[in-house]
C-alpha cells in the first residue's frame, strides 16, 4: 500500500515525454507476446507461463516508453516428504507498469537491440496466503527484427517483485509481435 | 539527458533497500513422525530443533521472514465423534501433559482442521497454509528468526477426542539474503 504513490509518480514521470508529442515524431503500437517466466532463488514455486500486451509509444528521439500488462501462471512447488509429495499452489503474476529504453520502438526493417527498465504494480496470487501486493522493477534486453509496420521482438528481462526486506525475482523469456498503429514522422 | 536522469534514478530505486537483489525463497523441513493424542489430558509434545536441519543454519544468519509456512500429514481420527483438530505452540521446551497447562502457556498457531468420525485426510500444503491465524504466525515467525527451538502440540478443540498423525510434517519456507 505504501508503495503505490511512489508507483503513481515514476509511472507518470516516465509518461511525461508524451506530453509535448505535437512537437515530434510520433508512433503508436500495439503488441502481443507470450513466453516462459522462471523462478529464481524460489523453492515453493516452478516455472510457468507467461503472456500480455504492451504499447510502445515513441515521441522524443531515442527514447520509447511501453505501458504492459503481463500475466504469468507458476507451476506448483513440490516437495516429497515421508514418502508422500505435496504440492503447493505456484503464484498468478498480474504486472501493470511501464518500460521505458533509449531508442525508438518504432518499427523499420531491420534488426535492433535495446535495453529497457521498468517499473510496475504486481499481484502475486496463490491459494491458502494472503495476496502480494508489491512494486515490481524490470531489467532487460530486448532484439527487434522489423519488417515496415510489423515486428517480432524477443526479451530477456528479470523481474524483481520487492516483499518487504527481499524479493522475488523472475527470469522472464518473451516472443512478441508489434504492430505500428499511427506514425507520424 | 533528464531521462537518462530518470532511468539512472529507477534503477538506484531498485537496488537500494539492503538485500532486495540478493534474496531468494528456501524450503526447510522438520519431521514430526507419528503421534498418538489420547486425550486432553495425556497430550504428546514434539519439540523441534530446527538447527538440526542445515538449510536453516545455512540461512539463519540472513533470515528476514518465512515466505511461507504449513504442517502435513495424515490425520485419523480413533473415535466416532467428529474433532477439530489444533496446533499449539510453546516457545521454550515443554512437556504438558494436561491441555489446561498449555493453553495457559502456549499459544494457538494452527486450525481447526475438521475430522468427522472415524475419518482419514491428509493435511494438504495449500489447505495447511491457510490455517495459520495471525497470532500464532507471528509467535512462530519469532521462534524461527530466534533459537528455532520450540514445541509443538497437537489437540482437539472440544471434549474427549482420540487421533493420530502419520508422517507429520513441519514445512517453513525461509526469505532471506544470499
Amino acid at each position: 500500500m505504501r508503495a503505490a504513490p511512489r508507483v503513481r509518480a515514476l509511472v507518470l514521470a516516465l509518461l511525461l515525454p508524451l506530453v509535448p508529442a505535437t512537437a515530434h515524431a510520433v508512433d503508436i503500437g500495439i503488441a502481443a507476446f507470450g513466453g516462459t517466466s522462471i523462478p529464481i532463488v524460489q523453492e515453493d514455486v516452478k516455472t510457468g507461463g507467461t503472456y500480455g500486451v504492451r504499447v510502445p509509444v515513441s515521441i522524443i528521439p531515442l527514447v520509447s516508453v511501453e505501458p504492459f500488462f503481463a500475466s504469468s501462471n507458476l507451476s506448483d512447488g513440490e516437495e516429497t516428504l515421508g514418502g508422500v509429495t505435496y504440492t503447493r499452489d505456484g503464484f498468478q503474476n498480474s504486472t501493470f507498469g511501464v518500460n521505458a529504453m533509449l531508442g525508438s520502438l518504432a518499427n523499420a526493417p531491420g534488426i535492433k537491440f535495446y535495453p529497457y527498465l521498468g517499473i510496475a504494480s504486481t499481484k502475486l496470487t496463490r491459494s491458502g496466503s494472503d495476496d502480494i501486493k508489491e512494486v515490481s522493477y524490470n531489467f532487460g534486453l530486448g532484439a527487434g527484427l522489423g519488417f515496415k509496420r510489423v515486428a517480432l521482438h524477443g526479451r530477456a528481462e528479470l523481474n524483481m517483485v520487492k516483499t518487504d526486506l527481499t524479493s522475488r525475482k523472475f527470469a522472464n523469456l518473451t516472443l512478441g509481435l508489434s504492430y505500428d498503429l499511427f506514425k507520424k514522422l | 539527458m533528464k531521462m537518462r536522469s530518470l532511468l539512472a534514478a529507477l534503477a538506484l530505486a531498485a537496488m537500494t533497500s539492503g538485500c532486495i537483489l540478493t534474496s531468494g525463497q528456501f524450503l526447510v523441513s522438520f519431521e514430526l513422525g507419528d503421534v498418538r493424542v489420547p486425550g486432553p489430558t495425556t497430550l504428546v509434545s514434539q519439540v523441534v530443533d530446527l538447527n538440526t536441519i542445515s538449510e536453516y543454519r545455512d540461512h539463519k544468519s540472513n533470515l528476514k521472514t518465512l515466505a511461507d509456512l504449513a504442517l502435513l500429514g495424515t490425520i485419523t481420527n480413533n473415535t466416532s465423534n467428529p474433532v477439530d483438530v489444533e496446533v499449539w505452540m510453546t516457545k521454550d521446551q515443554t512437556s504438558y501433559l494436561l491441555e489446561q497447562d498449555l493453553k495457559a502457556n502456549g499459544v494457538r498457531i494452527w486450525g481447526p482442521f475438521h475430522l468427522a468420525g472415524n475419518e482419514t485426510k491428509q493435511v494438504d500444503w495449500d489447505t495447511s497454509a491457510s490455517l495459520f491465524d495471525a497470532t500464532g504466525k507471528a509467535a512462530l515467525i519469532g521462534e524461527i528468526k530466534g533459537d528455532g527451538v520450540f514445541t509443538l502440540y497437537a489437540i482437539g478443540t472440544t471434549g474427549l477426542y482420540d487421533f493420530s498423525i502419520h508422517d507429520g510434517q513441519f514445512v517453513a519456507v525461509l526469505d532471506a539474503a544470499l
